[in-house]
């Protein structure tokens, strides 16, 4: 009867193990897209959840995440969360902060600029056929190649990914797969 | 011993699915609920929330992709939702409903409950390249319309767009040229083609028929010169895995001033590229490089060390003008004079400046990167020190590539 015990109690354990290294591989499952993760600064003990909810939130354009570095500020319910996403084929990083409470994360502001080449000067040649824009930037040197968010686009044309092309004081936000203009914002101005 | 053998197995398998359920549970209350989207009440439709309302997926034909919607039930009493694909008004017919999985395939969802269901996008290898969108309609509750609709607006729909997208057999390595040109001087510029596929694709790039359709069009703005001054030489075709070149020459006519804008149709032959692709866009400011330099006379009442600063206009952005081989950077030719003659004056010190802001007068459509660092002005500054004695001094300052600049002189310590 000992036996017996002794033997439920390390099936009870083994099973137990077997379920949550089930779990956990399952878990911490990364997108293929985003090759390495580093915690900079303190890592949080609510890492693990913060990160598998990041993956929903953020993903490169048209490439992928050589490294993706996120830190944070704040205490495990409340925190700022700063993620900086480098591409190899990109220069420039695409940067996302969020704000985490509640086991919530919430996406508060955005720069991606991580635009392959070869999609940032497609983007740049649609914006430069429009005549009228072209006319207006003359040799403004290069401009600035932004990603939008279907969020945000949603309020200027539809809710999907648009590229924004910006020179100092006028900026064409470029639809790159209607490949066109679909509008242009000059400094001064009050809205369109 | 029989007995108990199966009650061990038995133990095992549900301390197993326990422990896989407990951790599986942490993954589904763990799902953000953003920007829930509830249905207009006027006329008293089931109150559902679907979060995200709507989502963007970007394939490559072959390609498939998962993602995950949440649905809040905000009534007090059950709701049963059977999930079903269907094509969006104005939405393309490049899409078929059947690459969108929905999983489960129905629901019920209790009083004041959420269920998550996974959306599965599996493009076949066959589909067209471009966008389209679908919608994925929970409930068959539609807003009631005094005429029929071939695309009923299902009250409950969660809005899908897929974006079907390949990287072009051609890849235009140079799709736009932006640069500074000169009157009476002639530019040539390499648009570099390069075949990705395993077949020879014929080219045949001409000036675009769209380029004179808009002249005239901005008044002053006419164009700096006609398509004429360009000529174009290219092969007629780029083998696979090569890269070839096309050349483009400018012949600016001495009397040119103002801007060009067009654009040469490399008209490839390749059914992966649009119509509207294969584009290279050409934006040229026709302008006179000073050949006589800026003067400014002053004058020194007394021995006194003099400091003068010459900076560059601010540059929007920190790469200088054209592209390529054209790139130029601004740069000044300063000499000084006082009152024995010319003075030797060399650059004691320069200064790179930069303006980083996070946000200020920016588009629109970018003010969710307010509050993150940006750079985007580099100004050049160059100081030269010399020590004045009394009498009329001269400073000539000659710019290049620069339309503007701004200089300073400081008397004294």
């Amino acid at each position: 009867m000992k036996n017996k015990t002794i033997i439920t109690i390390i099936l009870l354990v083994i099973g137990l193990g077997i379920g949550l290294a089930l779990n956990q591989e399952k878990s911490t499952v990364r997108p293929v897209w985003a090759h390495n993760v580093q915690w900079l600064g303190e890592k949080p003990d609510n890492a693990q959840i913060i990160e598998e909810l990041l993956w929903f939130e953020i993903a490169p354009y048209k490439t992928e995440y050589d490294f993706v570095n996120i830190s944070s500020k704040g205490n495990a319910t409340q925190m700022r969360i700063s993620v900086t996403a480098k591409a190899v084929d990109s220069e420039k990083p695409d940067i996302y902060d969020f704000s985490y409470q509640d086991d919530e994360l919430l996406l508060t502001g955005y720069l991606l600029e991580a635009v392959p080449q070869m999609f940032r000067n497609e983007a740049i040649g649609i914006a430069l056929s429009d005549k009228d824009l072209a006319a207006s930037i003359r040799n403004s040197g290069e401009p600035s190649v932004k990603r939008i968010l279907p969020k945000t686009s949603e309020k200027f044309y539809a809710p999907k990914t648009l590229l924004s092309v910006t020179w100092k004081g006028i900026s064409a936000l470029v639809d790159p797969d209607e490949r066109k203009v679909v509008q242009v914002w000059r400094e001064g101005e009050t809205g369109k | 011993m029989n007995k108990f053998v199966y009650g061990s197995i038995l133990i095992l398998a549900l301390v197993m699915l326990t422990g896989l359920a407990a951790g599986s549970e942490v993954i589904m209350e763990s799902i953000p609920v953003t920007d829930g989207m509830v249905a207009e009440q006027a006329i008293n439709f089931t109150k559902l929330e679907i979060s995200p309302p709507y989502i963007n997926i970007m394939l490559q034909p072959g390609e498939s992709k998962e993602t995950t919607v949440t649905l809040k039930n905000k009534e007090k009493k059950a709701v049963s939702v059977k999930p079903n694909t269907v094509l969006a008004p104005y939405g393309g017919y490049n899409v078929d409903p059947e690459w969108i999985k929905v999983s489960p395939e129905n629901a019920e969802i209790p009083a004041g409950g959420s269920q998550k269901f996974i959306i599965k996008a599996t493009v076949p290898m066959d589909a067209s390249i471009g966008y389209s969108s679908v919608q994925i309609a929970f409930t068959d509750e539609i807003m009631p319309a005094p005429y029929p609709n071939p695309f009923p607006s299902y009250i409950h729909a969660l809005q899908v767009s897929l974006d079907i997208w390949t990287t072009p057999k051609i890849q235009i390595m140079t799709p736009y040229i932006n640069d500074m040109l000169e009157g009476g001087k002639e530019y040539d510029y390499e648009i570099k083609l390069k075949n990705t596929g395993k077949e020879t694709i014929n080219i045949e790039p001409m000036m675009s028929s769209d380029n004179n359709r808009y002249s005239g069009q901005f008044g002053q703005m006419s164009a700096a010169f006609t398509d004429d001054a360009i000529t174009i030489s290219a092969p007629t075709n780029v083998p696979p895995g090569a890269t070839e070149v096309v050349k483009v020459h400018v012949k600016v006519p001495k009397d040119a001033k103002g801007s060009y804008n067009g654009a040469i149709n490399m008209n490839i032959d390749d059914t992966s590229i649009q119509p509207y692709e294969g584009m290279v866009q050409m934006s040229f400011n026709v302008w006179t490089q000073p050949a006589e330099a800026f003067e400014r006379i002053f004058n020194l009442k007394e021995s006194a060390p003099i400091t003068i600063e010459i900076s560059s206009g601010n540059n929007y952005n920190p790469y200088g003008q054209g592209i390529g081989a054209n790139k130029k950077e601004p740069s000044f030719k300063t000499t000084l004079f006082g009152p024995t003659g010319n003075v030797d004056i060399k650059s004691t010190k320069t200064v790179i400046k930069g303006i980083v802001n996070m946000g200020g007068q920016i588009p629109p459509w970018e003010l969710d990167s307010k509050g993150i660092y940006q750079e985007n002005g580099v100004q050049l500054i160059e100081t030269f020190k010399v020590s004045g004695s009394p009498g009329e001094w001269k400073l000539k300052v000659l710019p290049k590539n620069t339309e503007s600049f701004e200089y300073s002189i400081l008397i004294g310590e």
